[in-house]
């Protein structure tokens, strides 16, 4: 398969140039050799200790920021709807947690019962208001507004309900295994593994079967899918329970280690959600897996060597040089990007 | 295969213009010549990649290979903004009427050299009064030619299709260009109107020395109202010459049988 | 006559002097802030979600110069403008080019980085034990103003000669806008609102205005901070939360798109209906008033939006004009 600009390009002065033609024709492989050097470098600096345990603090973020990323990224892509209120529903996955628990039910059961109301919570507001507000024709500027509003009105709903004050997750927060001379904390393992699990789970249904081909499909282009007889009010209700059920559990997964929940807690990490789905190509679902675990790696690496406190930052950096390098992200196609 | 040119050196020159979108080639490797003071057709079948070399032409998308010269100089990677001022204007298939602004607003938004549209001047009224009065006069004149006058104060989106059509040419010789680039400007029009738009077309190159190049389905339109054809078949350009010479050439009449229809029939 | 009983409010309020102070106060600083959202939204058309983090880069640029680079008040407030300029520019240069929504994107996420480091950055901006010590120039000015007011026979009152100068700013920060957009430049901005190509077509460079644009409202930004610091003594990182973007939108929407007066008009409805629901005696908790004052904002947003997208000033003929 010879590429003829790739050819062209070679055949110019300098192997450089054709070298970084061709890693800019294949950006997965141009992204994991830069991120392989890096950690090579922090590795050398830093120490390999440090260097193991912060890639495992982050493969542990990268999981909900990459369960986060898929719905809202999914969302943009059915709807073109950039959901500002995204952040509430891990919020409302990890209230949802709490009261479970507090009508009793083990652990587990809280959490599927958690996934479940927020993948409900996710049907009603289609049904309720982005279905009606679609009828009317309303413009870009007011779709965005409405998703802010909606933002603060499901945010300061839950802190009116559950109040200001933290509420404890229910999981043990202390206990911890050692891996060589690196920590993870017990819980921590257990909602990377349920994680992985459901990232895994993503992917399969959006590469082998019907209902993931039609909603890549309809990400890619309405119109196309239209004509090609998918049944696109149904592929819609359910990427919204999808997107809701799939928050609630990146919130889930968040609280449970970190072991409280508060009304700030979605928002907090919506930022860094934003900056995945970005990274990853804003509508491809696997760019959001793929940004999400580049952004926890990405955060955590860079407490090696500054401040922890402001690891958050570094996601807006990622975002900021992605939107000034490739915008269109790891995946994305470089027309949808431009005004 | 670019027309033979007489001595004047061509206006506008398409030199191997290549673009792709994701795969597909959209057009390769295209070249012509446009003379001045001509009116140019360019034809082909749908598909044929008319559309995506106009955009490239006006800056409007990036081309991936090949050269486009206004006059001699390169404009091919320029801005849209920056290939308007060299003097190549266009205009829209579909009608950009700024539609909440008035008729004479439009038209006062397309003059040039204006000092008033500076940030840092546009609070001195007295620097910019004597431009704005200039091209109100301008504008005037323009839309009177065109019929638009008693319209001026009116929202541009209040105007029928067809007169928007005629905002939409006045107000691109309000920057006084060499060339009009006009992306299908009959589409859609009644045949009243379409006589008057090629009136006017017309007229302009004869009385202003304008040269236009224009996309255009309607055979019997090039046929009878250009001095050149350009046919474009699959991203590339067939050939190009007199109309009469083009329409008997059997590739032209294959390439649009290819395409399910002659250019006869091409309405 | 004072109490309506059933909903535990009492309208005594309504006669206190300061109470209208302070909504003047509050309600001119939002009315600059709203006044940067509708040049950007209303006039240009680019969805500036990030003016609450122009409003702390200027103030906090401010602070930290006077605070802790000894720079005067007067300078301090010139080079915040700056600062809030640069920020804009920092912004828009990587993310103007790209589509509406994902600059709205990028702005709310400066929005929250700038709030971010305020908070963290304890060195430099207090984190959120607050920033203060840059009032003394004002504390002077408004003890001259004071004076001036004795001698024309106003009795002295708290803020009062806050709401003076802002009333001042407020008009003239109005008056310079309008004239700027009802200019050739501002033609221009109207033009590339309406159809960004046509503009281009025209040949008009409307990347470098909607520059212009995010960066005159940066600098409205950076004065409205200055508004806010002076009225408040104290900058913490809480005072620039994204809920000031959602109030300036509120009042942009509610005063019509694209219209000055209605801003103006907007913000003392909307600071009027918010400082007054403070007196609302219910039966709850701080905390829980407070998250149902921003839950009735949310609410009024989406409301508005949805029934009434044209405000109380915006032109129906807009609405129905355009192709969209």
């Amino acid at each position: 398969m010879s590429d003829p600009s790739v050819l062209a390009a070679a055949s110019r002065p300098g192997r450089l140039a054709a070298t970084t033609a061709g890693l800019r024709r294949r950006p997965l492989l141009g992204f994991a050799l830069g991120a392989g050097a890096i950690a090579v470098l922090l590795g050398a600096l830093e120490g390999w200790r440090e260097l193991g345990q912060a890639t495992i603090n982050g493969i542990v973020a990268g999981n909900y920021f990459a369960l986060g990323a898929v719905g809202l990224t999914l969302i943009f892509g059915v709807l073109r709807l950039v959901n500002f209120a995204h952040g509430e529903f891990l919020t409302f996955g990890a209230y949802m947690l709490v009261a479970g628990n507090a009508l009793g039910l083990p652990l587990l059961a809280s959490a599927a019962f958690g996934v479940l109301a927020t993948a409900a919570l996710g049907l009603l507001l289609e049904v309720g208001l982005w279905r009606p507000v679609r009828r009317k024709r309303v413009g870009e500027l007011q779709l965005l507004l409405l998703a802010l509003g909606l933002a603060f009105l499901m945010r300061n709903a839950m802190a009116f309900v559950a109040g200001p004050e933290d509420r404890r997750a229910g999981a043990n927060v202390t206990a911890g295994l050692h891996l060589g001379a690196l920590r993870i904390g017990r819980t921590e393992l257990i909602v990377t593994m349920v994680g992985i699990c459901a990232i895994v789970a993503v992917a399969v249904v959006l590469r082998s079967t019907s209902l993931g081909r039609q909603t890549r499909a309809l990400a890619d282009s309405i119109q196309l899918a239209e004509t090609t007889g998918i049944d696109t009010d149904r592929i819609v209700l359910i990427t919204w329970a999808t997107s809701g059920g799939l928050a609630g559990l990146a919130g889930i997964l968040y609280a449970l280690p970190a072991g409280t929940v508060h009304p700030n807690l979605g928002f907090g990490l919506i930022l860094s959600i934003f900056a995945a789905v970005v990274v990853g190509g804003i509508g491809n679902a696997y760019g959001a897996l793929a940004g999400g675990l580049l952004i926890g790696l990405a955060q955590e690496w860079s407490t090696l060597v500054i401040d922890p406190a402001m690891k958050v930052a570094v996601g807006f950096a990622v975002l900021i040089a992605t939107l000034l390098v490739r915008p269109q992200g790891l995946f994305g196609r470089a027309r949808g990007v431009e005004g | 295969m670019p027309a033979e040119t007489s001595s004047p050196r061509p206006l506008l020159s398409v030199r191997g213009v290549t673009k792709r979108f994701a795969g597909v080639v959209a057009v390769d490797g295209a070249s012509f010549d446009v003379a001045p003071r001509s009116i140019t057709a360019l034809i082909g079948p749908n598909g044929a990649g008319k559309s995506t070399l106009f955009n490239v032409v006006t800056g409007f998308t990036r081309g991936d290979a090949g050269d486009v010269l206004l006059d001699g100089e390169p404009i091919s990677g320029r801005s849209p903004h920056v290939i308007a001022r060299r003097g190549l204007v266009r205009t829209f298939q579909l009608t950009k009427a700024l539609a909440v602004m008035t008729v004479l607003d439009n038209m006062l938004l397309a003059a040039p050299g204006n000092p008033g549209e500076r940030l840092g001047l546009a609070l001195l009224r007295p620097v910019w009064r004597r431009a704005e009065r200039a091209a109100r006069e301008r504008a005037l004149e323009l839309l009177d030619v065109f019929g638009l006058s008693a319209r001026a104060g009116d929202y541009a989106g209040t105007l029928s299709g067809g007169q928007r059509k005629l905002l939409e040419l006045a107000r691109a010789l309000m920057l006084e260009p060499r060339i009009l680039l006009l992306d299908e400007p009959l589409a859609g029009v009644n045949r009243t109107l379409a006589r008057s738009l090629l009136e006017h077309i017309e007229a302009l190159r004869a009385e202003r020395g304008l040269t236009i190049l224009l996309v255009e389905h309607d055979m019997d339109v090039v046929m009878r109202h250009s001095d050149t054809v350009v046919v474009m078949a699959e991203g590339r350009v067939l050939t190009s010459g007199r109309p009469a010479d083009v329409q008997r050439d059997p590739r032209v009449v294959e390439a649009y049988l290819g395409a399910g229809a002659s250019p006869e029939s091409a309405r | 006559m004072t109490e309506l009983g059933l909903l535990g409010v009492t309208i005594e309020f309504l006669w206190n002097v300061d109470f209208w102070i302070n909504v003047g106060v509050l309600a001119t600083t939002y009315g600059v802030f709203a006044l940067g959202i509708q040049l950007n939204v209303g006039t240009t058309g680019i969805f500036n979600f990030g003016q609450a983090g122009f409003m702390a880069v200027g103030s906090y640029g401010m602070g930290i110069l006077v605070v802790k680079a000894d720079v005067s008040f007067w300078l301090a407030l010139v080079l915040g403008v700056l600062i809030a300029i640069a920020a804009a520019l920092l912004v828009g240069l990587p993310s103007l080019r790209l589509r509406a929504d994902y600059f709205a994107i990028s702005t709310l996420a400066f929005s929250e980085i700038v709030r971010y480091v305020a908070d963290n950055w304890d060195g430099l901006t207090g984190g959120n034990l607050g920033l203060f010590g840059y009032t003394d120039s004002w504390t002077a000015t408004s003890a001259r103003i004071d004076e001036l007011l004795e001698r024309i026979g106003v009795a002295p009152r708290f803020l009062l000669p806050l709401l003076l100068v802002n009333l001042a700013i407020l008009l003239a920060a109005a008056l310079v806008v309008l004239l700027l957009v009802r200019s050739p430049w501002g033609r221009v901005l109207r033009a590339i609102r309406e159809d960004e190509d046509a503009a281009r077509s025209l040949g008009k460079n409307t990347f470098a205005y909607k520059l212009q644009s995010l960066s005159l409202a940066s600098s409205l930004a950076a004065v409205a901070g200055y508004m806010l610091a002076i009225n408040i003594s104290i900058l913490s990182p809480a005072n620039f939360e994204p809920v000031l973007t959602a109030y300036g939108y509120v009042i942009v929407i509610l005063g019509g798109l694209g219209s000055y007066a209605g801003v103006v008009v907007g913000s003392a409805l909307l600071i009027f209906v918010l400082e007054a629901t403070r007196y609302l005696e219910l039966p709850l908790s701080d905390a829980r008033i407070a998250s149902l004052r921003f839950m009735i904002v949310g609410a009024v947003l989406m409301a508005l939006v949805v029934f009434r997208p044209q405000g109380l000033f915006g032109r129906r003929e807009e609405l129905t004009l355009r192709a969209r």
